[in-house]
């Protein structure tokens, strides 16, 4: 019978699953969107979606600890090779099929969502794939920063993924990144800074330093809105802060807007 | 002394005729008019009124219409011109000036984007928005979201409503002047068709930072100068009180503009404002805006090209090379 509930974790209320599950895993009371793994995202915003460079896996290559025990665990928990899944979809609301884009959606779930090298590989590979076939690009963002079992490698990845998005940029191709709880270090601080267009849920940790850290450093407590979705919008950081239900139709209407006009407005020299 | 109608009194006196006329309709629907011609001689009167007036009209007052209190915002625009309007905020860097709002919208299911000067209309909000007066983010949000524009290759709509760039220390010290020249410079760099429109205020750099466009439209009672009535009248003048005499001197009507060849066309108003139908003001903006839209995106082969030359161009002086030319031969 119990496990027919979840107590929600912000507001305590007791939500049946059904009902939850229903409303796309936001709380019905507080509106706090629960954590959705992966395949459920791509599932919730796209209608169609395959997926590419899978064949690309993790290597223990500094023997760090138990690393590869942990990538073992994460990977047959979640039934992926890493945290992200990359490929090419079209989203829920294009029916016809006919704004092809390219996708990224990280899992918090595997190492904390942390970019090591081969997240930093499928975003630059799904990156280039855009700039290819000139497709715009979304990514789903949610990670904890770089992954410290990959060492400096991890580090180099941010600029990797970096340079890989500014080929888009110079070649108009849009960039659109949802930042989901949380997004924080190395990967707020790399691909999703540069984004052309940052959507946020509601809620939504995003920032570098961590928050513990930053209380040790500066021997202050923070406010309790620190690092939300809202607290970026007011500070001029982040575009928009949009509920779950109404992304899908949203990141449409920007697609739809680049294919409208693409082969309408060309420059001749 | 300029002669300076009283637009608040045409006003009372407009709303006055009107409500008699409307009554007269009124009673015509009913059958219960007896003498019709009562109403055409009104009609007809009104109209020589409004005629005479026209003529009379001083440049100071269409400043005073362009900042009357109930003249449309651009917030308005977005509700009654564009559609789907979603907003874009932040300079991802200082902060989000609400003093200038952007954003995706649509135009009669044109997708494009939108920037403007949004002054706010109650006044809580006028504080917010700092009256239309942006400060250094809101220039780096603007450039921002037309590098996005541009990003998503979608046309451009600007909205100029500012009574210039807010003049403040902390504005200075975060270098007002470069924001302003920033915004300018982007704006050159665009490869997507932008249209301007200087909806009412377009107080000098704070202004143009929004203003280069392959098309300028303005509206009829919107003034467009390099400073203030009230700047200039005390600069040059040493009173402020003399921003009238100002305004004539400094050719600041869309009249003026469209001959100087600043702007590309006036969107005409109803007599004393477009606030006083607003209806038919909002169609008119839309239409004229669509019509650029098209025509930008349909002859302009290279928008930034097309950019550059129409500034390139600005200028009146005299050049002695000519001169010295025939005196040589
Ligand atoms: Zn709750």
């Amino acid at each position: 019978m119990f496990d027919q509930w979840v107590k929600c974790e912000k507001c305590g209320s007791i939500v049946n699953k059904i009902d939850l599950e229903e409303n796309l895993f936001v709380c019905p009371k507080c509106n706090h969107h629960f954590y959705i793994n992966s395949k459920k995202r791509i599932e919730l915003t796209f209608c169609s979606f395959q997926e590419k460079f899978n064949s690309i896996k993790p290597v223990d290559f500094l023997n760090f600890d138990d690393y590869s025990e942990k990538l073992l665990k994460d990977s047959q928990k979640l039934g992926i090779d890493d945290a992200v899944i990359v490929g090419l979809g079209y989203l829920l609301d294009d029916v016809e099929k006919k704004y092809l884009v390219g996708v990224g959606v990280m899992e918090f779930g595997f190492r904390g969502g942390s970019m090591g090298s081969v997240v930093g590989e499928k975003i630059s590979l799904i990156a280039e794939e855009c700039y290819n076939q000139e497709l715009p690009l979304i990514l789903f963002s949610s990670s904890g920063g770089a992954r410290m079992q990959e060492g400096i490698i991890s580090l180099m990845q941010m600029a990797k993924t970096v340079g890989s998005i500014d080929k888009l940029k110079k070649n108009r191709i849009p960039f659109i990144n949802v930042v989901v709880n949380p997004t924080t270090g190395g990967v707020a601080a790399s691909f999703v800074g540069i984004a052309d267009i940052i959507i946020a849920e509601p809620g939504a940790i995003i920032g570098f330093a961590g928050q513990r850290v930053i209380e040790q450093t500066i021997k202050k407590k923070l406010p309790p809105n620190f690092q939300t979705s809202e607290f970026n919008l007011n500070n001029g950081l982040i575009d928009c802060v949009i509920e779950r239900k109404r992304i899908p139709s949203f990141l449409y209407q920007l697609v739809s807007s680049f294919y409208y006009w693409k082969n309408k407005i060309t420059v001749v020299n | 002394m300029e002669d300076l109608l009283n637009i608040f009194e045409i006003e009372k006196l407009l709303d006055k005729l009107e409500e008699k006329i409307n009554f007269l309709k009124n009673l015509k629907d009913q059958g219960k008019l007896s003498n019709p011609q009562e109403l055409d001689i009104l009609e007809y009167k009104t109209n020589q009124i409004i005629q005479e007036l026209k003529a009379k009209i001083h440049p100071f007052n269409r400043v005073q219409i362009a900042r009357h209190p109930k003249r449309p915002v651009f917030q308005d625009l977005i509700e009654n011109v564009f559609s789907d309007f979603v907003e874009l905020k932040g300079d991802r860097y200082l902060g989000d000036d609400l003093a200038i709002t952007g954003g995706v919208a649509k135009i009669e299911g044109y997708p494009v984007f939108v920037i403007g000067h949004n002054k706010g209309k109650t006044t809580n909000e006028k504080i917010k928005r700092n009256y239309g007066m942006p400060n250094p983010e809101g220039f780096y949000k603007a450039i921002r979201l037309m590098d996005v524009a541009n990003n998503f290759r979608t046309p451009l709509i600007t909205v100029v409503d500012t009574p210039g760039a807010y003049p403040g220390d902390t504005a200075e010290q975060r270098g007002q002047y470069i924001a302003i020249a920033k915004s300018i410079h982007k704006m050159f760099e665009l490869d997507i068709p932008v249209i301007c429109l200087i909806l009412s205020e377009g107080g000098s750099g704070g202004a143009l930072a929004l203003a280069v466009a392959n098309y300028v439209l303005m509206m009829e009672n919107a003034y467009y100068s390099v400073i203030s009535p009230e700047g200039a009248a005390s600069i040059l003048y040493r009173d402020s009180s003399k921003a009238a005499l100002a305004s004539r001197n400094l050719k600041l009507t869309s009249y003026d503009l469209l001959k100087m060849g600043v702007i590309d066309e006036i969107i005409f108003e109803p007599f004393m404002g477009m606030h006083r139908n607003l209806r038919q003001s909002y169609q008119d903006i839309k239409n004229k805006i669509i019509e650029y839209l098209i025509r930008g995106v349909e002859e302009l082969k290279n928008p930034k090209k097309h950019r550059f030359e129409r500034f390139r161009k600005m200028g009146i002086f005299k050049s002695l090379d000519s001169v010295m030319k025939n005196l040589v031969s």
